[in-house]
């Protein structure tokens, strides 16, 4: 462990309601405990960890109702709350899911049917950049085809940066103007 | 949170006065404020999400599943998990099996799920507390009070009887035609009109005993004075079983004297209809909120 720096945890929880069909899943599910570590280790690096040292900050992640898009959705959340909590970043970590469908059409924010057939990627990145914190593709995907599909993520990843910060002011002018009553 | 030995003995003091001083000044039949809303998820079939004053969250989940009567002997499965406790843990299974055994119990609930003579709904109730100051079973009750208010089962447009030939249910298609899992609750003023068949989903209310005192609601410090805990299930407008006493963390446990139950059962006629009043006109709200959107 990093002592000059702020240790991170992540629990995702995925309610049993959460699907079409009720599905109790342990807590321990691999592929869930492989979720909670990427987004570990993405956020340990968009924190500014230094300036809270030998601090741990507990990131709970609980999914009421999924179709599609289920990690990037946790990412998202998690930025946003760090933000709510006034946890210091140095930008927004956005992130969005795109799957290719035919081998040629990038189809941006599939749903569960969808990434159920067809080979899906989901890419976190910091602000508005061109800098990939993370990506996840669990499917094959064909070379020549990754590259157009990763450009439509971060397009994805941007306009989402830029919904984020719009209902992030939106929620501190409200807070604001509620404290000057 | 921990107390000091002299801020346990000047609560427990004030409590046991007659009349009781409660430290956030409320009577012995008022709860906390609440933050309640119905119909949040869109994946099941009720749901229902309350917030308690003290920081305290619970969503509950409702869903629905078509299975032969003959396969299973509880029609009703209430699963309950706390955050940040282990899923094996011994509060979160107490709360399920007192919801369970409750709702399991309720014979017209039972009738209700009743498709064909082959065919059931088995509910699955998935309770998640988020965060809890008190005991979580007074909020769990008063969230599943309000999922199950807001369940609605799908239609069935096959034959009812299916005793002589096998047939799977058929179902319409439109979720406008859904029927409510149970009737709107009719307000006191015309209960007359009430029919045998009404069922509305039973309400528990936890209480704790101080000395001669019994209080609705206790918060956490409550709870720590308290020489017992005292749980009162309410439905369809009168007290039901089950009447349990249940350990809420109080360090000096003790039994109950007769008068503190006859205490017990006035406080929750007092306040039964008034709580499950309360939460069915979130619900009429909620239902009025939602249908005025199309």
């Amino acid at each position: 462990m990093n002592l000059d720096s702020t240790f991170l945890s992540v629990n995702i929880s995925v309610s049993p309601f959460s699907t079409v069909d009720r599905k109790k899943r342990p807590r321990n599910d691999r592929r869930i405990q492989e979720c909670a570590m990427s987004i570990q280790r993405t956020f340990q690096e968009a924190i500014m960890g230094h300036l809270h040292s030998r601090t741990e900050i507990v990131i709970s992640l609980h999914v009421l109702a999924q179709d599609g898009g289920f990690f990037a959705a946790c990412i998202n959340a998690t930025s946003l709350a760090l933000i709510d909590a006034g946890v210091p970043m140095y930008d927004y970590v956005s992130a969005c899911s795109t799957a290719l469908y035919d081998s040629i059409s990038p189809l941006l924010d599939p749903n569960n049917a969808e990434e159920s057939d067809l080979p899906f990627l989901t890419v976190a990145t910091i602000g508005k950049t061109e800098k990939v914190s993370m990506l996840l593709l669990e499917s094959k995907v064909p070379l020549d085809r990754l590259e157009s599909l990763i450009a439509v993520t971060i397009s994805g990843c941007h306009s989402l940066r830029d919904q984020m910060d719009r209902q992030v002011r939106k929620h501190g002018h409200l807070r604001i103007t509620k404290r000057s009553e | 949170m921990k107390y000091s030995p002299a801020e346990l003995s000047y609560l427990k003091e004030s409590l046991k006065a007659s009349p009781p001083i409660r430290p956030d000044a409320r009577l012995e039949t008022q709860l906390r404020p609440i933050e309640a809303i119905s119909n949040i998820l869109p994946t099941a079939n009720g749901s229902a999400r309350i917030r308690a004053s003290d920081g305290g969250e619970c969503i509950v989940g409702v869903k629905a599943k078509v299975v032969p009567t003959s396969s299973t002997s509880e029609l009703i499965n209430v699963d309950v998990e706390i955050s940040g406790l282990k899923e094996n843990n011994s509060l979160a299974s107490t709360l399920s099996s007192i919801f369970q055994s409750t709702l399991n119990s309720s014979q017209s609930l039972r009738q209700r799920l009743k498709l064909t003579s082959r065919f059931s709904f088995k509910l699955f109730i998935d309770v998640l507390v988020l965060s809890n100051q008190s005991h979580p079973l007074g909020l769990v009750s008063l969230t599943i009070y309000l999922a199950l208010l807001s369940t609605k089962l799908p239609l069935l447009t096959s034959s009812t009887d299916d005793s002589k030939a096998e047939e799977v249910p058929v179902f319409h298609d439109d979720w406008d035609q859904a029927r409510p899992l149970c009737d709107i609750p009719v307000t006191q003023s015309d209960s007359s009109k009430k029919s045998d068949s009404h069922w509305t989903p039973p309400l528990i209310l936890l209480m704790a005993v101080v000395g001669e005192n019994i209080f609705i609601d206790p918060t956490n410090a409550e709870e720590q004075v308290a020489s017992t805990g005292l749980f009162i299930s309410w439905s369809n407008g009168s007290i039901s079983a089950p009447l349990r006493t249940l350990d809420i963390g109080s360090t000096d446990p003790q039994g109950i004297s007769s008068t503190v139950l006859s205490k017990a059962y006035s406080i929750v006629e007092q306040c039964g209809q008034e709580i499950s009043d309360s939460l069915t006109a979130v619900y009429v709200q909620d239902e009025d909120a939602s249908s005025s959107d199309f």
